[in-house]
């Protein structure tokens, strides 16, 4: 075992009676990286984090700590913190009694908590109570809390998840700063998808107990593994077809409203029924005719004002999709106007045809 | 080592749980088939009074069941627009009235029944001076229900339908009110079609509890009944007479048939599924809605009288008149002026009855005390076996047994298990009655720690804890009980206040160690009613008095 990976997870699976909670979950995460696992609600995240933890115990694998195996041990001597959302602290001791809890319960002097308090620059509100604390106050005391205990890899169920939009931003920067100060390790929980980009050295996406694709959030933006994984990152545009011939480095794919020539290396398959899946934002809207590859005719239905970008809902033949363009107050497009819509070679993405069926695929729901 | 230590310290708890909490209740039912051969050959049998017991018996239940019945029928009709009210307006002082509502759950019975006898039937009642002349003979016609045994039941069980629906309609979004009336439907039509059928379930549980309350009910039952004997009261007498075989069969069968009433709507209304009746013929539909439509314009003022009515005649009214009551009888009769008819003269006059009252209130606190804190040490581990192991809530579920198991009925089956017909070591005595009142303070405690537990989503705090260097017992003691702990000491202070005023069970398990609260039967029945005032007076005034601490405690 390589100790430069804080954390290795190999082959874990868990079951409730006969649903599947985890199956096969094998990844590393290494020292001081921050480490998101995305996924929809019921995947099997917060069960992964209880794991990891020693709340609970795995039907099978092993979890190793620094190196060393740790599946057995309990979860008071892992030296792994877990964070819920709302921080847990306790809300019937001060702070200073919260950020020294690990100290007072093994009964051992230390000036570890003050320190931490210090570093979080929360020193002079010690003799409070949690209550009286801001919402980033809280998460700095939180964050003292697990430093001062000595763990070195952080568990961060949903930890922002309670909080408006706005504030979610402001405290998700705050938290990744403050982490990487503090030279910790961090696994941070999230159904929410803007959250886990913004603040992931490497994101985990998890689906039904199974891991999906591992890779920092730009990889996995632009080359998700799978048709689930595209439309749980963003809005996409889909249709079916045949690949019907390849050359140049491309292959040519024949739709309902006709061929698209996509890049080799952006597809999954060689071969058989396949799914093309363009981004809104990947796809180019123009009012004249160009010499670009996949060009078709479109009609604009609805046109979506949302601040920045304006979202075109556009139809080619029967073919309905979404393209979001830069807003333009100078030259804006109306409804029923005929635009040419591109769709470069190098953005789109050709997956298998799920043999589950499309709906199932994108809504992530278990097999029945 | 400490794995035996646990396994030791578990089965010593749940052996006393066992004993000290379900056995009794369990015992009684087992016993009317254990002594089949005695019973049969006392009740059914009689060599001397042939079925004479067994036709008691029936007319006993028969009244028991019509008065619960018809008890839980008007406290619906009644505890609806309270509930309401309290769910979805906002008005001055509403917190005093919700306390208010909620004090016949707490007061003594047997002061409150004596508070209800004299506020309808006594000459410093309003009722005299409005000219009604009631007394525990006056019958209702075609329900053929004694009056003040009515009255107190109502006055006891209302608050278990506000209490249930309140909490419900609190829950249910109040948006569906508003999107039904600006479709065009009436409030009233509204409550019927949308509101009513998202709280039935809550309405049909809090109904159980108030049916049970009723059939159960024996403190005050004893001072208005006159003449009229219910189940609980046929225990009671037939047990100071000695008539055990009757009793015990009486109190078997009325465990065995609240259960079988119980069961069935307690589990009906704790299925998810949508519960969909209609009490009205579809046809007659418009009809309805129309009457609604202008009884809600025009009657709207009705709720709101009716339910203040309801909780001044029923709650405010009996306890002021009683408290109203002492103070005029205090130093002199109030007609004559005769200081020999005070309540002075009777406590500190030749019969020195102050002696008997203070005896009684020691023993009260005596019993009180110890009962609670047996209650609590029981209770601490039952709290955490029901939320740290999966077959916690069926233990959860047991402990509603000794809610809704008939007093008296649960007194007899504490004599028989523990006296000497059964394990022979407890005889009726203060010591019995200290066992009696565990049985139904522990379930009171365990469902006040138990509810924190998961409203304050302790479970969070305590995988922090653990993470943070804690072993399974630190957590315990550090987290998990001080965070429960205020909900925990309200829960034991209202343990203290029911078996301060428990009568039923104590009637029978006392022996010759009275408490307050059955001190204030015998007076009545023995006319001291000097000392009976001031005795109820005490016991409201300290019920009272807890009640505001507990407040203190939880806000």
């Amino acid at each position: 075992m390589t100790s430069s990976n804080a954390l290795d997870i190999i082959n874990i699976a868990k079951s409730y009676g006969k649903i599947k909670a985890l199956e096969n979950i094998t990844f590393s995460v290494k020292k001081g990286e921050y480490f998101c696992v995305l996924g929809p609600t019921g995947a099997g995240k917060t069960t992964l984090l209880k794991i990891i933890s020693g709340l609970l115990k795995p039907d099978k694998g092993k979890i190793f700590v620094f190196g060393n195996d740790a599946t057995d041990l309990p979860p008071e001597v892992r030296n792994i913190s877990y964070m819920p959302q709302g921080y847990a602290l306790f809300h019937h001791m001060t702070i200073y009694e919260n950020v020294s809890y690990s100290q007072w319960i093994k009964d051992v002097k230390s000036d570890k908590p003050i320190e931490a308090l210090k570093l979080v620059g929360l020193e002079h509100r010690k003799n409070d109570y949690p209550y009286e604390l801001s919402g980033g106050q809280q998460q700095r005391i939180a964050l003292a809390r697990v430093l001062a205990s000595g763990s070195k890899i952080l568990l961060l169920d949903e930890p922002l998840s309670a909080l408006d939009a706005v504030l979610n931003i402001e405290l998700r920067e705050e938290l990744r700063k403050m982490i990487k100060e503090l030279g910790l390790t961090a696994i941070h929980v999230t159904h929410n998808t803007a959250e886990a980009m913004s603040v992931a050295d490497r994101i985990l996406v998890l689906r039904n107990g199974n891991i999906e694709q591992i890779g920092k959030p730009h990889e996995i933006y632009d080359m998700p593994s799978s048709i689930f994984t595209a439309s749980f990152l963003s809005e996409i545009n889909f249709i079916d077809g045949i690949i019907i011939g390849s050359g140049t480095g491309r292959f040519y794919i024949e739709t309902k409203i006709g061929t698209f020539s996509i890049l080799r290396e952006r597809s999954f398959v060689k071969e058989g029924n396949v799914i093309v899946v363009y981004r809104p934002s990947d796809i180019l809207v123009s009012r004249k005719a160009t010499s670009e590859d996949n060009q078709f005719k479109a009609i604009i239905n609805d046109i979506e004002f949302l601040g920045l970008i304006t979202r075109l809902h556009l139809s080619i033949n029967s073919w309905n999709i979404v393209a979001d363009v830069w807003t333009s107050i100078s030259d804006r497009y109306k409804a029923g106007e005929h635009v040419y819509v591109i769709f470069p070679p190098e953005l789109g993405i050709i997956y298998k045809y799920p043999k589950e069926g499309l709906i199932l695929e994108i809504s992530g729901d278990q097999n029945p | 080592m400490r794995k035996n230590m646990t396994i030791a310290i578990i089965a010593i708890f749940a052996i006393s749980l066992f004993t000290l909490v379900f056995l009794p209740s369990l015992y009684l039912i087992s016993l009317a088939f254990i002594e089949w051969k005695q019973i049969y050959d006392e009740i059914f049998a009689n060599p001397y009074l042939g079925s004479t017991y067994l036709w008691n018996i029936l007319k006993t239940l028969y009244l028991s069941f019509r008065l619960a019945l018809i008890t839980v029928i008007i406290d619906v009709i009644l505890g609806l627009p309270l509930a309401y009210i309290f769910a979805r307006k906002n008005f001055r002082g509403k917190d005093i009235i919700e306390d208010i509502t909620m004090l016949p759950l707490v007061i003594p019975t047997s002061g409150f029944g004596f508070a209800t006898l004299i506020t309808w039937t006594s000459s410093t009642g309003i009722f005299r001076l409005l000219g009604l002349n009631i007394n525990t003979q006056t019958i209702i016609p075609l329900i053929n229900l004694p009056f003040l045994v009515l009255i107190v039941h109502i006055s006891l069980t209302f608050p278990y339908i506000v209490k249930t629906v309140s909490a419900a309609l609190q829950e249910t979004n109040p948006a569906y009110d508003i999107i039904s009336q600006s479709l065009g439907a009436s409030p009233l039509t509204t409550f019927r079609k949308v509101t009513l059928p998202l709280i039935t379930p809550s309405l049909l549980s809090g109904s159980v509890l108030a049916f049970a309350r009723s059939l159960g009910e024996t403190g005050a039952t004893l001072i208005v009944a006159g003449v009229s004997v219910t189940a609980p009261i046929a225990i009671v007498k037939w047990e100071l007479e000695n008539k055990l075989a009757p009793a015990a069969f009486l109190g078997s069968l009325l465990i065995a048939l609240s259960f079988l009433l119980i069961i069935p709507i307690e589990y009906y209304s704790s299925q998810k599924r949508r519960i969909s009746y209609s009490l009205i013929p579809k046809t007659k539909e418009k009809i309805i809605v129309k009457l609604e439509k202008k009884i809600s314009k025009n009657l709207w003022w009705l709720r709101e009288t009716a339910s203040g009515l309801l909780l001044f005649i029923m709650v405010i009214l009996p306890i002021l008149t009683l408290l109203y009551t002492t103070s005029v009888y205090w130093s002199s009769e109030p007609y004559t002026g005769r200081f020999e008819k005070s309540i002075v003269y009777e406590l500190f006059g030749p019969s020195k009855m102050i002696n008997l009252v203070s005896k009684a209130i020691v023993t009260s606190i005596i019993v009180s005390s110890l009962a609670t804190f047996i209650s609590i040490y029981i209770s601490i581990p039952t709290v955490l076996f029901i939320v740290k192991t999966r077959y916690g809530e069926i233990i959860r579920t047991l402990l509603k047994v000794p809610l809704v198991v008939p007093t008296s009925a649960l007194g007899l089956s504490m004599i028989l298990l523990w006296g000497n017909e059964g394990f022979n070591i407890i005889y009726p005595s203060i010591w019995l009655t200290i066992l009696t009142h565990v049985v139904f303070s522990v379930p009171v405690i365990v469902e006040a720690g138990v509810s924190a537990y998961r409203q304050l989503n302790v479970e969070l705090y305590e995988g922090t804890a653990r993470t943070l260097g804690a072993t399974f017992y630190d957590m315990i003691e550090t987290v998990s009980l001080p965070m429960i702990k205020k909900s925990f000491v309200a829960g034991s202070i209202l343990a203290f206040t029911h078996s301060l005023g428990e009568t039923g069970a104590t009637f029978l398990v006392m022996g010759n160690d009275i408490t307050i609260s059955t001190l204030v039967v015998n007076l009545v029945e023995s006319q001291a009613i000097g000392t009976a005032l001031f005795s109820s007076s005490l016991l409201i005034i300290v019920a009272l008095v807890l009640l505001g601490v507990i407040r203190k405690i939880t806000k």
